[in-house]
């Protein structure tokens, strides 16, 4: 829930930027000439999104949804990075890029696995579900790999894991990443 | 043209986007916006195969129609919405809104309302109306207002919420890191190096306020052309900083940067239905005779008048740099030569050959070293009549002395 003085503030910068147009002459000469419609329409997306921004709606009034990066501290959070790793039939480890081409044109994976394996960290089934979500995932990768001809093929995908204290980031080399989860086949 | 380059955007979207989503399990999806009303069995639907297909196909065949003025009318709205559609699947896999891609769906949404529908219509073929300049004018205006209000809100959000506590923090570096792990060799990517160098962190950790500042900014850049030159090149430097330094790609947005060029510079103006436009040529030319006998039974609406150069009505547009190789286009008081003549005079037959005009986009220097090379031989190619063209009665109405 956003804070009642940091919406206060906000919404304050934003009606501040809306008047600075609004009391220029020739802005208001330029959208008087708006169709009706137009007008209309706009002015009440305007109003959802500022709405949803202030209310921090993140996703249902999409694409009028709040617009917030990068606005708060992270205040020395660990830091948290995935990756992806596949061992051939041989045992050579081999680096899967989280590109739209190793993911079989789903660069969208990139974000949906490991989002799914943080949701493992829930309770319950809800853990076990999000687990089968990412096995899931990963062999959509898996399979998409293994079926280029021109790749390696690989007998195993792990999703690898690692965390950064705030207080480490200048430090060399990274600590070791982690194997979380894995698939295999062929 | 906007609308072409926007729908065509549009399209590329729609294609992309949802091979994304095909085959992955229905447990990774997160429907949110309207998608989260739908019930389970439609969704489940939406996800199969088949719906992606549908859904998939009919965004992209409606943002070509929209792009290429196929009952725009129709066309155009049709393709926002099922673009906003579209991009709620793969969105619902990925798990979080990519910002960079919402100015299009915004963009859509404005040329959608806008009288650019009328413009570069291949069907139906009609004369546009008689709108007022100013009304296209407001509807190009409103695009760049979207971009600065998402840049005021963002920077707005940022100073209420992350304030000094958060750009006296080390937070911009840790977020270099997290999107640094990402990438296949984090220890050698460029964005660790600044983290690690202690010179750069103080310049990065430095430019976080001055790039907010910059964002609260924004309405300056639509009131104030100066600024505007300040400011568009900047952001586009601070986005191809961020594509370096965090490997976050904001390419749809930056070809959207276009909406802040004045369009009066580059956007073609359509002669309403009172207007009539004059060619000179070279009535001796070969090719000159040949390009006006294209045009004429092209020019359904009988809005283009012929005059060859060496002929009275020629007289004073006969400055010091007008030759015989040089195609002069009026209309009203805009007066175009050359390779600007030549695109002028077919932009103006209407339906598919209104598209011309967008290669008015190709630099001037470059299109006239072309036609100054065609020109220059053209007596050799095209032949040399010995005496100026003589108009058939059919033809005598649009000739000019």
């Amino acid at each position: 829930m956003p804070s009642v003085a940091g919406a206060l503030l906000e919404a304050a910068i934003i009606l501040a930027g809306a008047a600075l147009l609004l009391l220029h002459a020739g802005f208001r000469r330029t959208m008087s000439a708006t169709p009706r419609a137009l007008r209309w329409v706009f002015s009440g997306a305007l109003l959802v999104w500022f709405v949803s921004q202030i209310a921090e709606i993140e996703t249902a009034t999409y694409p009028l949804m709040s617009w917030h990066m990068y606005g708060e501290s992270l205040r020395d959070a660990p830091i948290e990075g995935y990756r992806l790793q596949g061992v051939d039939c041989s045992g050579l480890t081999w680096r899967v890029s989280w590109s739209g081409g190793a993911l079989g044109r789903r660069p969208n994976l990139a974000s949906a696995i490991p989002r799914a394996h943080r949701a493992e960290s829930a309770s319950g089934a809800a853990a076990a579900s999000a687990a089968a979500t990412t096995d899931s995932l990963l062999l959509v990768v898996f399979n998409a790999w293994n079926s280029e001809p021109h790749r390696i093929p690989l007998c195993e995908l792990q999703l690898q894991r690692i965390e950064v204290p705030a207080s480490r980031i200048t430090q060399s080399p990274l600590p070791a990443y982690e194997t979380v989860r894995s698939v295999t086949g062929r | 043209m906007l609308r072409i380059g926007v729908f065509a955007l549009c399209a590329a979207e729609a294609w992309v986007l949802l091979g994304q989503a095909a085959n992955v399990p229905t447990s990774a999806f997160h429907a949110f916006g309207f998608l989260s009303l739908f019930p389970d069995d439609a969704l489940g639907w939406l996800l199969s195969s088949n719906g992606i297909q549908v859904v998939g196909w009919s965004a992209f065949a409606t943002a070509v129609a929209a792009c290429i003025g196929f009952l725009p009318r129709v066309f155009m709205p049709l393709a926002t919405l099922l673009l906003i559609f579209s991009q709620l699947i793969p969105r619902g896999v990925q798990g979080f809104i990519n910002h960079a891609q919402v100015p299009i769906i915004l963009c859509a949404l404005v040329l959608s309302l806008g009288p650019s529908a009328n413009a570069l219509t291949v069907w139906p073929r009609r004369q546009p109306p008689d709108v007022d300049p100013r009304v296209y004018q407001a509807t190009l205006v409103l695009m760049p207002t979207l971009f600065c209000l998402g840049y005021l809100f963002i920077s707005a959000h940022r100073v209420s919420y992350g304030g000094w506590e958060l750009f006296s923090s080390d937070s911009l570096s840790q977020w270099l890191v997290r999107w640094n792990l990402r990438s296949s060799d984090p220890e050698s990517s460029l964005g660790m190096m600044v983290v690690r160098n202690p010179t750069l962190a103080a310049m990065l950790k430095a430019s976080f306020p001055l790039i907010t500042l910059l964002e609260l900014s924004a309405p300056l850049a639509i009131l104030s052309r100066r600024y505007r030159w300040f400011f568009v090149p900047t952001m586009l430097s601070v986005h191809v900083g961020i594509y370096f330094l965090m490997h976050i790609s904001f390419s749809q947005l930056a070809l959207l940067y276009v909406v802040f060029i004045d369009s009066q510079y580059w956007s073609p103006r359509y002669l309403s239905a009172k207007q009539t436009g004059t060619v000179f040529f070279d009535g001796f030319c070969g090719l000159c005779n040949g390009f006006i006998d294209f045009l004429m039974p092209r020019d359904h609406a009988r809005r283009l008048r012929y005059a060859p150069l060496q002929g009275t009505t020629a007289a004073p547009f006969a400055t010091a740099d007008v030759t015989p190789e040089t195609v002069i286009y009026v209309e009203d008081d805009r007066e175009y030569h050359r390779s600007d003549a030549a695109l002028a005079a077919l932009s103006r037959l209407g339906g598919a050959w209104s598209f011309v005009s967008v290669l008015a986009l190709v630099p001037r220097p470059i299109r006239d070293l072309v036609y100054n090379f065609i020109a220059r031989n053209r007596y050799q190619w095209f032949g040399k009549h010995d005496s100026c063209r003589l108009p058939s009665p059919s033809e005598r109405e649009r000739f000019l002395p």
